[in-house]
């Protein structure tokens, strides 16, 4: 409990700054969403002449962008993108916090086990992004009605605004395999964007074609807009697909972190 | 010159992550360009059917054929700026800030030489660094455009245009990074920091995209300053906003120096 506790203290500061910029980018693109909403129109009607190969080489996701839920789900794929960020600096600095901060042989020789170290750390990390999401929700609860003064499917807002979470957890596992099997890493965020940066790509060049079998490589496929308002619900072969490489990655993890030779300094 | 060596061998197995992220997504952007061929057959024969007005808004001219291989290959541009720029933040950021992180600031500071002086030598590496993994970029496009390009046209020169443009956002990244690092208290707040501008410039791109209210705001978002189709096919090279990279990037440098010389360094 003390391990948890002072994981979240430790948490609080980077955890604030990014819970309040997810806040602060879902804001600035509401406010905008009034004059978008014409031009979008425009374009929206422009774009129904062309085949949706097309639509989707140039970007184009096939959700009409002029609804405020098309424009939800458009705001959501950057606020993931941050999001998966945050979840994998999480994961990543977690595990390997101790041996940059040379505190390492203090916090193990503690009379707890690796295991319970590993829980700890971990609970926390969960505490984070669960927290960071529902705040996000009810932000979102409260603000849209103000900014865009229209009725909106609340479904399918939560359905948008949890797929946040969902990708971070992806990310929080992997960042915690990275720490654990690297023996020390001096630095968190070139990997954490890195990593990210290469998933979004990965995504964008999945974007230019319509083949289904390649976004598996990546979360950013799972949870697509156009697939949350199509099926007004999540996919569940990628649902599942999330959930198994989150606990296989995390339990991956766990093992690594229990067999690791740390160094005291 | 041994500074030089040191910070090239210390970030060489970073390095070599990096270089090896960016051939393979090349590589794999352009193991689809096949099946983007197909698809563009048709796109090509109802855009030409489109009236020039709505050709204009959708930002494309009429000559440009959407299954050529050159075309395919603009798009890369943002997964470069994308890549590129997290790479010169962050190795701008660790290279000044590493030594305190490290505890190595007063091995490397007792030295006969003045800190402006290990200051030149961590810019003269890390330019390296980002010339090295530019030049990859450009050698393994080149390769590999060339592997897919039928047309007879060599697109080397255009490529090489694009790399050009992409080295003065490389360096006006590095020198945000730089000044982050003399600047910022320790490197995690100097990554983080250059993590928030990075995020943040890039967000103002797609703001700037979907609103034209905020044009003005363009010199902010060094993702929003050029147009690769422009560079590569109608050599069209936006100079104001080149100078503004190399500019800002030079302001950093300075500043840098200026940090870094009455910086109070903890061992």
């Amino acid at each position: 409990m003390q391990i948890f506790r002072m994981e979240l203290w430790r948490s609080l500061r980077s955890w604030v700054y990014y819970t309040a910029s997810l806040i602060a980018i879902l804001v600035i693109f509401l406010t905008f969403f009034m004059t978008f909403r014409e031009d979008a129109a425009l374009l929206d009607e422009l774009l129904q002449n062309f085949p949706p190969e097309f639509r989707a080489a140039f970007g184009f996701a096939n959700v009409d962008l002029s609804q405020i839920e098309g424009y939800l789900s458009f705001i959501f794929s950057y606020l993931v993108l941050i999001g998966a960020v945050y979840g994998m600096k999480l994961g990543v600095s977690l595990l390997s916090e101790e041996s940059r901060r040379k505190t390492a042989d203090f916090l193990l020789s503690k009379p707890v086990r690796r295991d319970q170290v590993f829980l700890a750390k971990f609970s926390a990390a969960m505490v984070c992004v669960i927290v960071q999401n529902l705040l996000l929700f009810a932000a979102g609860l409260a603000l849209i009605p103000i900014l865009v003064r229209e009725s909106y499917d609340i479904g399918i807002f939560a359905l948008l605004s949890f797929s946040v979470l969902l990708v971070q957890l992806f990310f929080i596992g992997l960042g915690q395999v990275i720490a654990s099997a690297v023996q020390t890493l001096k630095q968190v965020m070139p990997i954490a964007l890195g990593v990210v940066f290469f998933f979004f790509i990965i995504e964008l060049i999945n974007q230019s074609l319509l083949e289904k079998a390649l976004t598996y490589l990546t979360p950013f496929s799972y949870f697509k807009g156009a697939s949350i308002l199509h099926l007004h619900g999540y996919d569940t072969s990628y649902l599942l697909s999330d959930i198994v490489v989150f606990l296989v990655l995390t339990l991956l993890a766990a093992w690594l972190y229990r067999r690791k030779d740390i160094h005291a300094t | 010159m041994n500074i030089v060596l040191r910070e090239l061998r210390a970030h060489l197995r970073s390095f070599l992550i990096w270089a090896g992220t960016m051939v393979f997504l090349i590589f794999a952007g352009l193991m689809k360009y096949s099946a983007f061929q197909k698809t563009g057959e048709a796109v090509n024969e109802i855009f030409d059917s489109l009236p020039a007005g709505l050709q204009a808004i959708l930002g494309m001219d009429a000559e440009m054929d959407l299954t050529s291989i050159g075309v395919f290959y603009s798009i890369f541009f943002l997964y470069f700026l994308l890549l590129m720029s997290v790479h010169s933040t962050m190795l701008g950021a660790s290279i000044i800030a590493k030594e305190e992180r490290d505890k190595t600031a007063d091995f490397l500071l007792v030295k006969p030489i003045r800190r402006s002086r290990a200051v030149t030598a961590k810019v003269i590496a890390a330019l390296i660094m980002i010339f090295l993994f530019n030049q990859i970029t450009f050698l393994v496009s080149a390769v590999m455009v060339g592997q897919y390009n039928l047309t007879g046209v060599s697109l080397t020169g255009p490529i090489f245009r694009l790399m050009a443009i992409l080295s003065a956002v490389q360096i006006l990244f590095l020198g945000i990074g730089l000044f982050l690092g003399a600047f910022a208290r320790n490197a995690e707040r100097a990554s983080g920091i250059g993590t928030g501008i990075i995020l943040g410039t890039f967000l103002l791109k797609i703001l700037i995209e979907i609103n034209q209210d905020f044009e003005g705001l363009t010199f902010l978002s060094p993702f929003s300053y050029f147009n690769a189709y422009e560079i590569m096919f109608d050599g069209a090279i936006p100079f104001g906003y080149v100078v503004l990279c190399i500019g800002t990037a030079i302001c950093g440098i300075a500043g840098t120096y200026l940090v870094y010389r009455k910086r109070d360094l903890r061992s």
